[in-house]
């Protein structure tokens, strides 16, 4: 939105997300996995890289490449719910709280169906929208973000 | 008729501001934000046929026994359709409803608009809500101090330029203990890439920092981050639609890659 504001047609330099940057590390080989996570893990998928980027698929090669038993939310992909951390709700700040645990009973059910105890967190609004949710929901379950599940993975050179 | 009922909750930003609005300014703003509008918003008001299909979307609806008032179309009606309806001569007490609504909730997640029969896009008419409500100054407080922290220091975490090096520099060392040739190299020219992070990792967790310092060592990435302003990029302005301040904060962020002459940007977030 901010280049059309800048009398931009479109952003004057390539961006992109990370997950997609190392996606293309992974895939490309300059990332080594030497290890996965054996335990169940299920993921939350960014609204702002999985439903209006399309994102999807390369959340999913990472996930894979990462974790041996990847457990799939229902809904998802381009049909998942929020995190309703995002789009500055999470910033309104403590009073608000409640507003956002109330109001997400539909993602803290989607995330126990799982089962998992595990669940993927692309995003920082989206990791801390989760954890609040599953303390609140008292959910078997922590969010750990996704670059941390990453780098216990990758081979590290040795010094 | 749709009656909009919600436990209240005290908010300085809002139930303040509120008190300082006249009818005059409330009709003048919303007549100029809906003015610049075009057909696009006559449009959608045009097209909706309020099916409701778009109420099974929304996360806030199902999570509160299927209440109307959390569907989208009722935030919409509950908003902007009065505002339209009534040519903008609505009460400042309405103006707090339009805002609770609009900053609260909604995430602006976009599900909606994926099973609207005619792909009606219900954010952008929160947006103007949104729009409205800043240019009253009628904005949750905590969301409008992170728009200050925007406009202030280009970061949304009110860090001065020190903070940010040096919580970087602290980081490189954590990393060097380590692995003794791993960087985090500020200002380098002609980098393959930028990475720059959101304020809240240096603020709150600077590890993550050191996270991805391991990660490009370990891939062997020819990467940098800017020492001074445009290291952050996240835009909250663009979330309290303060468009103005919104442009300064991602054209800081694009002139830091100019004058790092990197080919890329790569975001945490």
């Amino acid at each position: 939105m901010a280049p059309q504001w800048l009398g931009w047609k479109q952003a004057p330099i390539e961006y992109i997300h990370a997950t997609k940057f190392y996606y293309e590390l992974i895939r490309d080989g300059r990332l080594k996995i030497i290890r996965k996570i054996k335990e169940p893990v299920t993921y939350q998928e960014p609204c702002n890289i999985v439903r209006n980027a399309g994102y999807k698929e390369i959340l999913q090669y990472i996930f894979h490449a990462i974790c041996e038993n990847v457990i799939d939310p229902h809904p998802n992909g381009m049909h998942n719910y929020c995190c309703i951390a995002g789009g500055g709700v999470i910033n309104c700040g403590p009073p608000w709280k409640m507003v956002r645990m109330e109001g997400n009973r539909a993602k803290a059910e989607q995330l126990r169906e799982t089962g998992a105890h595990i669940v993927i967190t692309p995003c920082h609004n989206c990791h801390s929208g989760i954890e609040d949710l599953i303390k609140h929901y008292k959910l078997d379950m922590h969010a750990v973000f996704y670059s941390d599940l990453l780098l216990q993975c990758i081979e590290l050179p040795k010094e | 008729m749709l009656k909009y009922e919600r436990k209240e909750i005290a908010d300085l930003g809002i139930d303040e501001s509120v008190k300082r609005l006249t009818p005059e300014k409330i009709t003048k703003t919303i007549n100029n934000v809906l003015k610049g509008t075009g057909a696009r918003l006559k449009a959608y008001l045009d097209t909706c046929i309020h099916c409701g299909l778009c109420a099974e979307a929304c996360h806030y609806y199902l999570s509160h026994g299927k209440n109307p008032t959390y569907s989208p179309v009722a935030k919409v009606k509950l908003t902007l359709w009065e505002m339209v309806k009534n040519k903008g001569n609505v009460s400042p007490d309405f103006i707090a409803q339009c805002s609770r609504i609009a900053y609260t909730e909604c995430n602006r997640c976009r599900r909606c608009s994926l099973y609207c029969p005619y792909g009606i896009d219900i954010w952008y008419l929160i947006a103007l809500v949104r729009r409205i409500c800043l240019l009253l100054k009628v904005v949750p407080q905590y969301e409008m101090d992170t728009n200050y922290s925007h406009a202030a220091t280009l970061n949304m975490m009110w860090l001065k330029q020190d903070d940010w090096i040096d919580t970087v520099q602290w980081q490189e060392e954590e990393v060097r203990m380590e692995y003794k040739t791993a960087r985090i190299p500020f200002d380098k020219e002609g980098a393959e890439v930028m990475y720059t992070p959101i304020a809240p990792e240096p603020k709150f967790k600077p590890q993550l920092l050191a996270a991805t310092a391991k990660i490009m060592h370990a891939a062997g990435v020819d990467w940098t981050m800017p020492s001074f302003d445009g290291w952050d990029n996240s835009d909250i302005s663009m979330h309290v639609a303060d468009f103005e301040t919104m442009s300064r904060v991602e054209r800081k962020h694009f002139e830091a890659a100019f004058k790092l002459k990197v080919k890329r940007i790569v975001m945490c977030e």
